[in-house]
């Protein structure tokens, strides 16, 4: 059984738990009936109408999905493999790190929200998307040295309280986003993209952070590494 | 390791909050106007005019013009065909106000045709660019693209 198909089972399990004895025997039935159904449709209609519906994924699955995404056909599936990335972290270490709190939202252990948006369908993934160079994306590219998510996710936050610190940090403000250029102190990541393959791939030793702020608090929207400020 | 190619994407310079992220020309799928969207941290503009504050629905990534969704469902890259056919894309570039070129989008995502470039003619594909990309003449134009 997937994992997919295991928490929807968990899920109609925990539902039957909660009504029985509460609601008719029909009732029940129905209930269970619609909630596996809008569960196993849900990724299909979100794909659909470009809509972000409440679900059961959890950080290790969104990481797991950019893998996937990126990973050539020929190789083998992370589901048909140990659960590792290339440095042999277990998932289950950022599922550990990462708060889930609903609805695709995990926050990390600075308080930086990371949820559903942006091309790639989640921050994660895009934040992800950034351990690899793009050598042919217009401009620049910057890359992560690190290709462990909990160490890039672990960076991103040591790079966030060092904004909030004011610690050789420079800030932009633009209506609800801040854009902090943080100076990490040490090599984080290199140049990569169009530009970065002209200069031969530069260090970065700078992290950029776009953060919007909303009633919920700080959202993370992407980091990456930069040559410079 | 190696992965699908990232789809064309039509594009008018960089970002000017990130500094960094492409300006794709995103088409909406639910009203099929061109929206502006950064490639890297999504900000979305209505038109090339970025100077302007950016877009700002109740969700992010929503279209500028009718709130639907920029990202799933029919929303895409913008092809050749969308750019010729939208006025404001048409306009500006004939008044040399902005140039577009053509590159790869960061997100892998399946774009509708395969090649960009014959509605333009002297591609540019340098970062630095200019006004010479020129769309040609004699395409239907769609009104309030």
């Amino acid at each position: 059984m997937s994992r997919e198909s295991q928490q929807i089972s968990s899920l109609i399990e925990a539902l039957v738990r909660n009504l029985r004895g509460r609601v008719s025997g029909v009732w029940l039935v129905v209930a269970v009936v619609l909630l596996g159904c809008y569960l196993v449709a849900e990724p299909a209609l979100e794909s659909r109408f470009g809509v972000d519906l409440p679900g059961v994924s959890t950080p290790g699955e969104v990481i797991e999905r950019a893998d996937e995404s990126s990973r050539d056909p020929s190789t083998p599936t992370a589901s048909t493999t140990t659960k590792q990335n290339s440095e042999g972290e277990s998932l289950e270490d950022i599922k550990q790190l990462l708060k889930h709190v609903g609805n695709d939202v995990f926050v990390s252990p600075a308080g930086l929200r990371y949820t559903k948006g942006s091309v790639h369908g989640h921050r994660l993934k895009h934040l992800m998307a950034h351990t690899r160079d793009e050598p042919d994306r217009p401009g620049s590219h910057g890359v992560f040295d690190s290709t462990s998510a909990a160490d890039v996710i672990r960076l991103v936050d040591a790079a966030y309280r060092q904004s909030l610190a004011g610690n050789n940090v420079r800030k932009a403000v633009e209506q609800d986003r801040t854009v902090y250029e943080v100076d990490m102190g040490r090599q984080i990541g290199y140049v990569g993209g169009e530009s970065g393959k002209r200069q031969g791939h530069p260090a970065a030793r700078y992290l950029e952070l776009v953060i919007e702020h909303d009633a919920a608090g700080p959202r993370f929207i992407t980091a990456y590494p930069i040559r410079s400020w | 390791m190696s992965h699908q190619p990232p789809p064309l994407m039509y594009y008018i310079g960089f970002c000017p909050i990130c500094k960094t992220g492409p300006l794709g020309l995103r088409t909406c799928g639910n009203c099929r106007r061109l929206a502006v969207l950064c490639d890297e941290c999504d900000a979305v503009w209505s038109d090339y005019q970025t100077t302007r504050p950016r877009h700002r629905g109740a969700e992010s990534l929503t279209c500028p013009h009718c709130e639907a969704m920029l990202v799933g469902g029919a929303s895409h890259w913008a092809t050749a065909s969308e750019l010729a056919n939208c006025d404001w894309v048409r306009r500006a570039v004939t008044k040399g106000d902005m140039a577009v070129r053509e590159g790869r989008a960061f997100a892998p995502e399946p774009n509708r045709e395969k090649s960009v470039g014959p509605v333009f003619s002297e591609q540019n594909a340098s970062d630095e660019g200019n006004s010479s990309d020129r769309l040609r003449d004699g395409d239907e134009l769609l009104p309030g693209c």
